[in-house]
């Protein structure tokens, strides 16, 4: 074991600030006895996505090549990784139990693999088996198999991608998560806009309420096949849950006024939402078994958009009650809330990162918007998009990845960003799409 | 005619004290290592992904062993870090911007990779 802190002892008479002094170097100033090892620090790499090489998965039929694709987009589109061409493949696998010609793969500078196959059991279900290998280590990092039904190979795409993503970044995937977002299709004036529900890279798009209604902030729990949402029904806008499987739609409480901005605790057994009566807006709280409800904020101001913490014990939210809308953050079971956002302009629709080291939202200054990040003591802030429509963010699941949408004048489009403010990407969607909410992940 | 040469010592000497390894030599090694390691920049802890290294060195420049590598624990990230900086050193040679008259001085070299230049926060 070593610890960051002990430092390297140098049997010099500088001190270790004078030589540190020069951009982190141990600097081979004065004599030094021949024999003693040469000290080094490193305090910098560089972020260049690491080239890997995905030859097909060997099956019968298109399901190997399919699987591949699947994985190949993933990794390519998370920005991290470099997927080698496959016209430069110098060897051809045919068994991904055998052990790669790592030369013909050091040659064309892959510096990981992935050989996998898949199979039909005698049972009807596909297995499916990988193997990740470092290529100039010349060793396997990881290995794996799987057992579903044949209509599920693209889970099974997002989990080996997930696997293989954690095995070289050090980080937990992402791929195994679905978007829930409100399609817009339709002139500008007249949108018909439904929920729908998708692969996190776009694929299994299904609706699932039919445009009768104004839908608006869909939100996953993070524990059951729910969703809530707000709807404008008849009258007043409301709370809804929706369950994806059956269908089965519920109104959310029975509140005397208008209610906006739903949203699940990490344990999935609360919805906190805003409750507008009269001028004002105040953040509420209700039990989905009990129906029990607790008032959490009482001011003459408006208070929306909550979001709990990942462990549940603070809540952030959007409030003006300082004059602008900024973003403030108090304990989940109510008390003071502090205002934690003092950079130039508005703060709003904050979201929490699952890793919690970060509070994302809508910046407004001089007539633009754009999606942050801050700490959730309020250091660190920055913006990570450009231009003058950029809004609504939320967090892939390990939080290195932010969806929000954008409208440049024909209508809304989803978009992803890394949390360093690199790699931005469309996301492909049927018609126009907007007001988006990352699942945690499935498995 | 006696003039003063430059009271310089020289460099490059056979043995012993004089034979000094320069910054450059120093500057261009760390250099390298930085454009070959990617470390996992996206974790919450950085100090899971600070690797120390021992290599030893041939006089070409190349391993003379595999290198020794050691983390702060088994997490994924930190051997991922790991790997990374394992990686940066095998990619790495020859390191032939290493002088062989210093040889001595280099032949075993401690390399403490840690990212923290790279996190900073406005």
């Amino acid at each position: 074991m070593i610890h960051p802190n002990n430092r390297p002892v140098l049997p010099l008479s500088l001190s270790r600030r004078q030589l540190l002094a020069g951009a982190g170097a141990l600097a081979m100033l004065g004599s030094r006895p021949a024999n003693a090892v040469l000290k080094l620090d490193i305090t910098q790499g560089n972020v260049q996505p690491m080239p890997i090489a995905l030859p097909d998965f060997i099956s019968d039929a298109d399901t190997g090549r399919n699987v591949t694709a699947v994985i190949t987009n993933n990794l390519q589109r998370s920005g991290l990784f470099a997927p080698v061409s496959p016209a430069a493949f110098i060897e051809k696998i045919t068994n991904s139990d055998n052990v790669p010609r790592f030369p013909d793969w050091r040659a064309i500078n892959a510096q990981a693999l992935v050989t996998g196959r898949i199979t039909r059991q005698g049972d009807g279900r596909l297995k499916a088996e990988f193997r990740l290998w470092d290529v100039f280590a010349g060793q396997q990092l990881d290995g794996k198999q799987y057992f579903t039904t044949p209509d599920n190979w693209r889970r099974i795409a997002h989990i080996i991608s997930d696997a293989i993503y954690e095995r070289l970044t050090g980080e937990r995937g992402y791929f195994d998560s679905r978007i829930v977002f409100v399609d817009e299709t339709g002139p500008k004036e007249r949108r018909v806009k439904r929920l729908a529900i998708m692969d996190q890279d776009g694929a299994g798009v299904r609706y699932l309420t039919r445009g009768d209604d104004l839908v608006l902030t869909p939100r996953f729990n993070p524990s059951t096949q729910e969703i809530t949402y707000m709807s404008y029904g008849q009258g007043d806008p409301r709370v809804y849950l929706l369950n994806i499987e059956t269908g089965q739609r519920e109104i959310v409480g029975n509140f005397p006024g208008m209610t906006f901005a739903p949203r699940f605790s990490p344990d999935g057994q609360r919805v906190i939402m805003s409750l507008q009566q009269g001028g004002n807006a105040n953040l509420f709280v209700m039990d989905l078994r009990s129906k029990q409800t607790t008032r959490l904020t009482d001011t003459p101001a408006i208070d929306t958009a909550p979001c709990y913490s990942p462990d549940g014990s603070r809540i952030c939210f959007e409030s003006d009650r300082g004059g602008t809308q900024q973003v403030y953050v108090m304990p989940a079971s109510g008390g003071p809330a502090a205002r934690i956002s003092f950079g130039e302009g508005h703060h709003s629709t904050p979201v929490w990162s699952p890793r919690g080291d970060y509070i994302a939202f809508t910046g407004q200054a001089r007539g633009n918007f754009a999606i942050g990040v801050l700490k959730p003591d309020g250091s660190g802030e920055r913006l990570l998009t450009e231009g003058f429509h950029n809004e609504g963010p939320t967090f892939a699941p390990n939080g290195r990845v932010l969806m929000f949408f954008r409208d440049v004048g024909q209508g809304p489009a989803l978009y992803t960003i890394d949390i360093s403010g690199r790699n931005e990407l469309k996301v492909p969607t049927p018609s126009f799409a907007s007001d988006p909410a990352w699942s945690p992940l499935l498995s | 005619m006696g003039t003063e040469l430059n009271n310089v010592a020289s460099l490059g000497a056979p043995a012993g004290m004089a034979a000094q390894l320069s910054q450059s030599e120093i500057d261009a090694l760390r250099a390298r290592l930085m454009a070959l390691w990617s470390p996992p920049v996206g974790v919450q802890d950085p100090n899971e992904l600070i690797v120390n290294i021992t290599v030893k060195l041939r006089r070409d420049g190349r391993l003379a062993a595999p290198p020794f590598a050691r983390v702060n624990g088994r997490s994924v990230a930190a051997m991922a870090s790991r790997d990374s900086a394992v990686r940066a050193v095998l990619t790495g040679q020859p390191f032939d911007m290493l002088k062989p008259e210093h040889y001595d001085n280099w032949k075993e070299i401690e390399l403490t990779f840690d990212p923290k230049d790279m996190f900073r926060s406005n």
